[in-house]
Formats: C-alpha cells, sequence, structure tokens
C-alpha cells in the first residue's frame, strides 16, 4: 500500500495542509487523493494554472516504489485529524511497458542526418 | 489511428504505399523519412519546423493534390534542428484531428524508426519479393514486436502478377498481405507525387490500394493496435 503522514500549520486564519506519499509496494503505484475538509480548498498553482497533479479536487500522480511524493493544499477550514482522504491506489499498468519501450528505443543507433545525401533547397 | 510504415529496407515503396494508403483512408501523409524525404514537398512549414517548434503540427499539414501531406524540408540545417523526441506528441495531435495518420519512415532500424514505430498503433510493413528486402522486413517486424507495435498488415511491392508469394508471407508471417505487382499507373504515381486514385483512377493497382485499407479499417474495427489495448498512457 500507500503510506500518507499528513501535517498542518495554521497561520492567518489559512490551514495549509501538507501530506507525504510513501509507496511501500515493490510496483509503481497510482495514487489518487482529495482534500478531506468541509469548505474551501485551494491547490497550488503554477502561474496561471493548476499544477498537473491536481484535477478537479483531486490529486493524483504515480510514485515509484520506495518513492516519496508530496501534496498539499491550503483552507480556512480548522485543522481536523483527517485533512486528507487517499481515494485510490492502483498499480501502475503501463510502466513496465513504457520502460521497455525506453530501452528498446535506447539500444538503438542515434539518429543523424547524413550530409552526403541531402539536397539543398531550391 | 496511426499507421507507420516502415520495412527496413530502401526503395522498396514506403513513400508510395505510404502516399496511396492516406488517400485512401482519407487521412494525413506525415513524412518522418527527416533527411531522405520522398512524399512530395509543400509549400509552407514542413515537419522539421514542427519538430523544431517553430510550427504547429495543424499549421503544416496541406493539401497536395488530393492527399493532405505532412511533408518534409530538403535541408540539413532544418534536418539537425528537429527534434525526434517531439514526433510522438505531434503524431498524436494529428491523430486526434484526422482520423488516419500514415506516417512515411527512413530505410534503416536506426532510432528516426523506432519512435514512429513506438509511436504508432500498427505497423504496415512494406518489402518486395527479394531476399534483402524479405529480411530487412522481418528485422523490422522484431523490432516492431520489441516496441509491442503490432503489424496491420503488410504490402508486397512488385510482386509478380501470378506470384503465390502474398499467400507464403502471409503464412510466414502470420499478417495478411497484399501484392501489389509492378505497373506503369504506380510508377506514374510515384513520379508525378500523386496518389494512383487520382493518376490513374482506372488502373488495377488502385483496387490493391482499396485492400489495403481495407485490411487497416478491419484491424481498427477489431480494436487493433498498441495504444488501444494497452491504454495509450506515456505516448
Amino acid at each position: 500500500m500507500v503510506r500518507v503522514e499528513t501535517s498542518t500549520d495554521r497561520r492567518a486564519g489559512v490551514t495549509f495542509v501538507t501530506a507525504q506519499v510513501t509507496n511501500t509496494r515493490s510496483t509503481p503505484q497510482t495514487v489518487r487523493m482529495r482534500a478531506n475538509v468541509d469548505g474551501p480548498m485551494w491547490e497550488p498553482r503554477s502561474g496561471s494554472g493548476r499544477s498537473p497533479e491536481w484535477g478537479e479536487e483531486t490529486w493524483e500522480t504515480t510514485i515509484l516504489p520506495g518513492q516519496t511524493r508530496g501534496m498539499g493544499f491550503a483552507t480556512p477550514v480548522e485543522p481536523t485529524d483527517s485533512m486528507t482522504k487517499l481515494v485510490s491506489v492502483t498499480r501502475q499498468e503501463d510502466a513496465g511497458t513504457a520502460t521497455r519501450e525506453e530501452a528498446v528505443l535506447a539500444e538503438l543507433d542515434e539518429w543523424s542526418p547524413p550530409s552526403d545525401i541531402m539536397v539543398e533547397e531550391q | 489511428m496511426i499507421i507507420t510504415v516502415t520495412g527496413g529496407k530502401g526503395g522498396v515503396g514506403k513513400s508510395t504505399t505510404t502516399l496511396n494508403l492516406a488517400r485512401e483512408l482519407d487521412g494525413v501523409a506525415v513524412d518522418a523519412d527527416l533527411a531522405t524525404s520522398d512524399l512530395p514537398r509543400g509549400r509552407g512549414p514542413d515537419i522539421h519546423d514542427v519538430l523544431a517548434g517553430r510550427a504547429a503540427p495543424m499549421d503544416a499539414v496541406e493539401w497536395l493534390g488530393s492527399v493532405r501531406v505532412l511533408s518534409c524540408g530538403r535541408t540539413l540545417e532544418g534536418a539537425r534542428a528537429a527534434e525526434l523526441d517531439e514526433l510522438p506528441r505531434t503524431l498524436d495531435l494529428l491523430d486526434r484531428k484526422y482520423k488516419h495518420v500514415v506516417v512515411d519512415t527512413p530505410a534503416g532500424l536506426a532510432r528516426d524508426v523506432g519512435v514512429p514505430v513506438a509511436s504508432a498503433d500498427v505497423v504496415l510493413l512494406v518489402t518486395t519479393p527479394k531476399k534483402p528486402a524479405l529480411l530487412n522486413a522481418l528485422q523490422t517486424r522484431e523490432l516492431s514486436l520489441d516496441l509491442d507495435t503490432p503489424v496491420a498488415a503488410i504490402a508486397l511491392n512488385k510482386a509478380g502478377p501470378e506470384s503465390e508469394m502474398p499467400d507464403r508471407l502471409e503464412d510466414e508471417f502470420g499478417v495478411p498481405t497484399t501484392g501489389i505487382p509492378e505497373s506503369e499507373a504506380v510508377a506514374a504515381a510515384q513520379e508525378t507525387g500523386m496518389p494512383v486514385r487520382q493518376a490513374d483512377p482506372d488502373a488495377e493497382a488502385l483496387e490493391r490500394y482499396t485492400e489495403l485499407a481495407r485490411t487497416i479499417q478491419e484491424c481498427e474495427q477489431r480494436g487493433g493496435g498498441a495504444r488501444n489495448s494497452i491504454g495509450n498512457t506515456g505516448r
């Protein structure tokens, strides 16, 4: 499964929630989480857009075996014992294929344009 | 559906097959033979510009006669500036807009073949009955299988009209095989850069290209293709 360690920090009427999500299994896992708050939730934003892990109210990412990822958000709601909720954990089925594909491609000869057969633009 | 046309050997008719298949499927032909391209050249931005981030894929597609083509530039500078790593995303974007994306590839088995094969739903192998071409086709099939992209069909160019070769290949490779005999119509189409349907609509070769297109469509209807079976992630 995955291990989730959540901590909160209340400042100026805002609760900052951070969670460390660790994949304790031996295969890559796709983890979905959401904020467990009764009120507004503000997910982190980079520039004008939502950060890529966040969809509509849920945070989703794939975590490699033994790795830890962090998620967080802010809310005006007072801190509680369970600010985050683990929605689902599923094994990442494609991870093996992607790695294999990359490995096969990496073994092929590098591509470079041969200068002798190129025709100059007219 | 992304169909990558490949075969290992040069001069077996990959570009001609690409153009005709794109025409029959009413899709877009993509010239991913980045350094030694054979498809007709357009007037606007080309695939070098797209892969260098200078043009959007859609903006570089143009009608050349009766076929949509994303053509390839002919300059060394252009080829050098092209980022092969951008090709999968380019093909994906085209796939969303056009139902069929037919990709022409260079000869050989380097990464500029591997990347379009890995990005495709299916591969179309092109070969001639000559031994070196067949051996190259076999190697290309191995590569496709290593990259989890199934071979949907084989186009056997320059097959004799009464040849048993298509049947033998079909047995050997376990893949539907269409023999395309050498003909004036195909040669003329190749020379003018026009698909047979446009250059010589009464030619017998047209039936063969229609058959090839039907094989691909049947494969599509069965839900064939790498990306369907493994969920289209990370491509």
